[in-house]
């Protein structure tokens, strides 16, 4: 079928996306610690440890992009979607951790008053480092959009988060090198402490409101409405209990469909396939399952 | 967990009802202890004590979550929760997971401290006494009040909760035990050491609820024995109304089973009739498994079911 060879393929991009991310963070780890190494800054291979963490969020977008391509089995025939959902918890948890870490360390900066070291090559690291989470940011919400891949999806903002870390302390060293003083590097690192929590707190709500079922977005149900509503009339009386969730790049619906009592079931069964079909056509990665129910054409239906 | 007799639907209000009022027990029990080893620890003036009404208030602070849990799972389906709130409750348990792990942390941490600073101890056997008050509260309170109303309602937060208190027995439990091998031997390092023991312990309760709410919200099938008694229920139909079913799934959501299946009948029955049939096995399997909700797609005989997707 088209679409299992369309799911396949999502399924091949996520997994090489997911390594592009492993190689990128492993490339910014070495990077970091070979500049940290022989310039002997502290800072610098605090940044590598960094990009470790980076590099364990990438390891479980992996993980999970695998699992959730796994098909249902006999213990979970609604497939394993939802681990992707699950892992961008986890990823959003990384994400605030790091957060929190950032505001420790400017907090202990503040008080100490400590003094910086190796600042124009620190500004170099930062830009590097900067630029090649740019190009992975780009190229993870390109591919998370184009498979609608939850964990894709919050690596990428990890990567984001990363961006603005980088340009953070890169602005505040250049301000500490032009007015000599060092507290613009902490003051800045909370800020961006602060949307870096923010960053955290939206992934763990979107992930967690898939893992509770919520119902998918008004545009994509008013898709699967009008679709349905198509073929009210000449020979659906209506349908009504219309639910639908997602898991991962899923979609998962049910509805009640009102058709005359005296059809036989094989007829009302080809008009429940069709609309089956066509929901399918036009929201890819759809399951649906109809329920027949019988009625006459003066019964109100609701959705 | 396992499946309750009797009336499903009637059972339903009165659930969460039974439900709030344990989630209401457990922070009462909380509160007292809290105030307790306040009391005895100000009075006293041991900070070990008065540190012991801290864990208590992070145990108040899960049995709040517990109470959100089940308030937040009672709420009727809405229009953009079409299959119900209950999966609250799984994400309760979840986070009482993380929190059981989080204090596992900060007692191996303190003993840590205490062991590189060399432990030094007062009021034991005042510290014993709060220790043993406490672990009995716990007891009773998850023994024999929450874990049987958790049982009862298949409540996921209430049994989080009660195995949140029974942590709370075993890490009492073993400072007690520390302090009175420290009374005995006179050697202090015993405190540090068994606290690292039982943070051990609870790790591993903390690991298995983190485990098993999960399980629920990745849409884990329904235990074997339960897809057995429905797969019997739904076969007793063959024969006379349908041919047969296939694509039996199922999943949960808190206390809540969700269900849908294909049933074949024969090409020429009319929709009618054919779900009349549907609506007895629902019915059927909303009296074997109270809270379900059963979904039936009824499919014409000549249909093949290999056309079915995925």
């Amino acid at each position: 079928m088209n679409d299992k060879d369309d799911r396949a393929e999502d399924d091949r991009l996520k997994a090489h996306a997911a390594w592009v991310s492993i190689a990128a963070n492993g490339v910014l780890i070495v990077f970091k610690l070979v500049v940290g190494t022989i310039s002997g800054s502290i800072g610098i291979i605090s940044e590598a440890v960094h990009s470790a963490t980076d590099l364990v969020a990438a390891v479980i977008a992996l993980v999970s992009v695998r699992q959730a391509a796994r098909p249902a089995d006999r213990r979970h025939l609604y497939g394993h979607e939802k681990v992707e959902n699950l892992s961008g918890v986890i990823e959003g948890g990384i994400i605030f951790a790091a957060g929190v870490a950032i505001v420790v360390e400017a907090v202990q900066h503040l008080i100490s008053g400590e003094t910086l070291d190796h600042i124009p090559l620190a500004i170099a690291v930062m830009l590097v480092s900067a630029a090649v989470n740019i190009g992975l940011t780009a190229y993870l919400t390109r591919a998370a959009r184009r498979t609608d891949s939850p964990a894709l999806r919050a690596d990428a903002a990890n990567h984001l988060t990363d961006v603005y870390t980088s340009l953070s302390v890169t602005a505040g060293l250049v301000l500490i090198e032009v007015t000599g003083r060092t507290f613009f590097d902490p003051v800045l690192a909370i800020v961006v402490a602060v949307l870096i929590m923010w960053t955290a707190w939206r992934i763990v709500s979107s992930s967690t409101r898939v893992l509770l079922d919520e119902a998918l977005p008004d545009d994509e149900l008013a898709i699967v409405r009008a679709t349905v509503a198509e073929h009210r009339g000449e020979l659906i009386i209506g349908y009504h209990k219309l639910r639908a969730r997602q898991a991962g790049a899923k979609h998962l619906i049910d509805l009640h469909i009102t058709v005359p009592s005296e059809m036989t079931v094989a007829a009302a069964h080809q008009i429940a396939e069709h609309i089956e079909n066509d929901i399918a056509a036009r929201l890819p990665h759809t399951e649906v399952l109809v329920h027949l129910e019988p009625g006459s054409h003066e019964r109100e239906d609701e959705s | 967990m396992s499946p309750r007799k009797g009336k499903p639907v009637a059972g339903d209000v009165h659930d969460h009802a039974l439900k709030a009022r344990a989630a209401w027990v457990s922070i009462a029990s909380n509160a007292a202890l809290i105030v307790f080893k306040l009391a005895v620890g100000i009075v006293s003036g041991s900070i070990g004590i008065i540190s012991e009404a801290l864990h208590s208030a992070s145990d108040l602070i899960a049995s709040i979550i517990a109470l959100v849990a089940v308030r937040a799972a009672a709420k009727p389906a809405d229009p953009s929760h079409r299959y119900g709130h209950e999966k609250v409750e799984n994400i309760s348990g979840v986070v009482e997971g993380l929190l059981i792990i989080a204090a596992a942390v900060v007692i191996v941490y303190e003993a840590a401290q205490r062991i590189a600073h060399g432990p030094h101890l007062e009021h034991i056997e005042l510290a014993i006494g709060v220790m043993l008050v406490s672990a009995a509260i716990n007891l009773v309170v998850a023994r024999w009040y929450l874990s049987p109303v958790a049982r009862r309602t298949d409540s996921a937060a209430l049994e989080a909760d009660a195995a949140h208190h029974l942590t709370d027995v075993y890490t009492s439990l073993g400072i007690a035990g520390g302090l009175v091998l420290v009374r005995v031997t006179g050697w202090e390092y015993f405190d540090p050491i068994l606290a690292i023991a039982v943070a051990l312990l609870i790790v591993w309760t903390g690991w298995r609820l983190i485990e098993r709410s999960t399980r629920v919200l990745l849409d884990e099938a329904l235990p074997d024995d339960e897809l057995e008694m429905i797969g019997e229920k739904v076969a007793e139909h063959r024969g006379q109304l349908i041919v047969g079913y296939h694509r039996l799934r199922s999943r949960r959501a808190g206390s809540k089973r969700l269900i849908d299946l294909h049933v074949t009948v024969p090409d020429d029955m009319t929709v009618a009739q054919a779900h009349q049939v549907a609506e007895h096995i629902e019915a059927d399997i909303a009296e074997l498994l109270p809270n379900s909700e059963t979904l039936v797609h009824v499919e014409p005989r000549s249909h093949d079911p290999r056309d079915d997707r995925p």
